[in-house]
């Protein structure tokens, strides 16, 4: 009972708090770019002001978007209390890397969905975007998970993440897995180099094309759930890879300094991200659809590696 | 570390057989030579023979400082900064790297090491690259990865006399010198680095 209600309690945090690592990301991103930037609690008032709205639907449009943004909140926030984020046992837990995948499929396919339910180009031209990118991913996430089950023969990432946090010494492979799933993160949170999260510019847009046509509450929902898909995978590749220092006992100590350790990596992985948009260029759809072959073949390589030698 | 530094080599190679800007090729090439050197320099480190620690001064001297400059210097001059036409594309490039490097592996997984393993699969990006690009330059970075890979299958065998290490940088510091020469020389004969070009001269 404990164990779950500490599971319960630490993924509520990650709900609960990330509009504010999105607010740290926007900070570092604007401090790298020279300028002072907005408050890092920016996003939680930009939120309860979307939240004061009401929601206006277009007649043209069916029931899709009215249950959409409800339905796309709820699967991620599900996704959240799936994960491990600062403490982990090899106790009874739902936290199927197979579970996790699907629900994020719910997400992805609803907003495909409420892109081409209102019958608008934009919606339509970003639904077919996002569907080719998602093509790309997927493959990739299934390798990486075929990979995570040869390393510790176990599918459930509570485990996987208590049996990695035992090793000092990680692998070739392993650091090839992790650079892989961290291109994924980019490709499946709509990310530079792959799409620009900060324009609406039609030309470029992806994630934004298709939330176009939603306002009020329904874009909160939306914005909300976009917040905490990036953070789940943020910590997804936390413990799945890098799992040091995750408090494995429910002693005080440990608890502190598996939080301490846990928030010092999540800014360290913000700051990488940060980096990268700052550094990058977008790059054309097609242009940028080339890096999943050579991620494809990283993959391939992993997985060569783990199971031979 | 040393497991670092290989990940670092392997990616980058997977990276650098698809990338078609020349300037993001010697970056590259530059990261992956500083690898190798910091590999040399660890062993050197680890086992304490001083042979180690002149190939890493070496690599580093010629690889990461003087070559980027010629390659960089040739660029400048010749206007051409990027390969367009590929006669295996990227897609194709970046796939066939991953199979190489999977048969690379797989064919030596008696082998616990796996330096032998990295140089080998480096001979394999090395050679898709002179094969499959048209552009002379990208042909002669294709062929200093080969070089990188020689010397990583080097550092593997541990009675290598210091005269054949030297020999092996010093033959990608020749190479690099007398190809930024010669390029010049096929640009102004031929008005392109094309190796296609060269087919003008028969009767």
């Amino acid at each position: 009972m404990r164990y779950n209600l500490i599971y319960f309690i630490q993924s509520l945090l990650i709900v609960v708090l990330s509009p504010l690592f999105i607010g740290i990301l926007k900070k570092m991103k604007a401090t790298l770019r020279g300028y002072r930037g907005s408050s890092i609690i920016q996003p939680y008032y930009e939120l309860s002001k979307l939240l004061k709205k009401g929601r206006i639907i277009s007649n043209r449009s069916s029931f899709i978007t009215s249950i959409g943004p409800l339905v796309i909140l709820s699967a991620t926030i599900t996704t959240a209390f799936f994960i491990p984020v600062f403490y982990t046992s090899m106790g009874k837990s739902i936290g199927n890397l197979f579970i996790l995948m699907f629900a994020f499929a719910i997400v992805k396919i609803f907003t495909v969905l409420i892109g081409l339910d209102s019958a608008s180009t934009f919606g339509g031209m970003g639904s077919s975007r996002e569907a080719f990118i998602s093509m790309m991913v997927e493959p990739l996430i299934l390798f990486l998970i075929t990979f995570l089950y040869i390393e510790t023969k176990d599918f459930n990432i509570f485990h996987i993440s208590f049996i990695n946090s035992n090793i000092v010494h990680f692998d070739t492979e392993h650091y090839i897995a992790m650079v892989t799933f961290a291109i994924c993160i980019l490709a499946e949170n709509a990310r530079i180099p792959f799409d620009n999260p900060e324009t609406h510019l039609e030309l470029t847009m992806m994630h934004e094309a298709m939330i176009l046509d939603l306002s009020g509450s329904d874009l909160a929902y939306v914005e909300l759930s976009s917040y905490i898909k990036l953070l789940v995978y943020i910590i997804i590749l936390i413990n799945c890879y890098i799992p040091i220092g995750i408090a494995t006992t429910l002693t005080a100590s440990a608890l502190f300094i598996g939080f301490l350790i846990f928030i010092f990596k999540l800014l360290f992985c913000l700051l990488g991200i940060a980096i990268i948009e700052t550094t990058f260029a977008k790059s054309r759809l097609f242009r940028g659809a080339e890096i999943f072959p050579a991620t494809i073949a990283l993959g391939i390589v992993a997985i060569t590696l783990i199971y031979i030698l | 570390m040393i497991e670092a530094l290989l990940t670092f080599i392997l990616i980058s190679s997977i990276y650098m057989s698809g990338v078609r800007r020349i300037k993001l090729l010697t970056g590259g090439f530059v990261f992956q030579s500083a690898a190798i050197g910091l590999i040399a320099l660890k062993l050197g480190y680890d086992t304490g023979e001083v042979h180690y620690y002149i190939l890493a001064l070496l690599t580093i001297i010629t690889k990461v400082i003087i070559i980027p400059l010629i390659i960089n210097r040739s660029v400048k001059k010749l206007k051409i900064n990027r390969e367009m036409e590929l006669m295996v594309n990227a897609f194709n490039s970046y796939i066939i790297t991953g199979i190489g490097i999977m048969i690379s592996f797989g064919l030596l997984n008696k082998s616990q090491n796996s330096f032998i393993k990295t140089g080998i699969a480096l001979f394999i990006i090395g050679i898709l690259l002179m094969v499959a690009r048209k552009k002379a330059i990208t042909q002669m970075l294709g062929f200093l990865i080969f070089e990188n890979g020689i010397v990583l299958f080097e550092i593997s065998l541990t009675k290598m006399s210091l005269v054949i290490e030297a020999g092996i940088v010093f033959e990608g510091l020749m190479l690099a010198l007398i190809m930024g020469i010669m390029i010049f020389h096929i640009n102004k004969t031929f008005d392109s680095i094309n190796t296609d070009s060269f087919e003008n001269l028969k009767e």
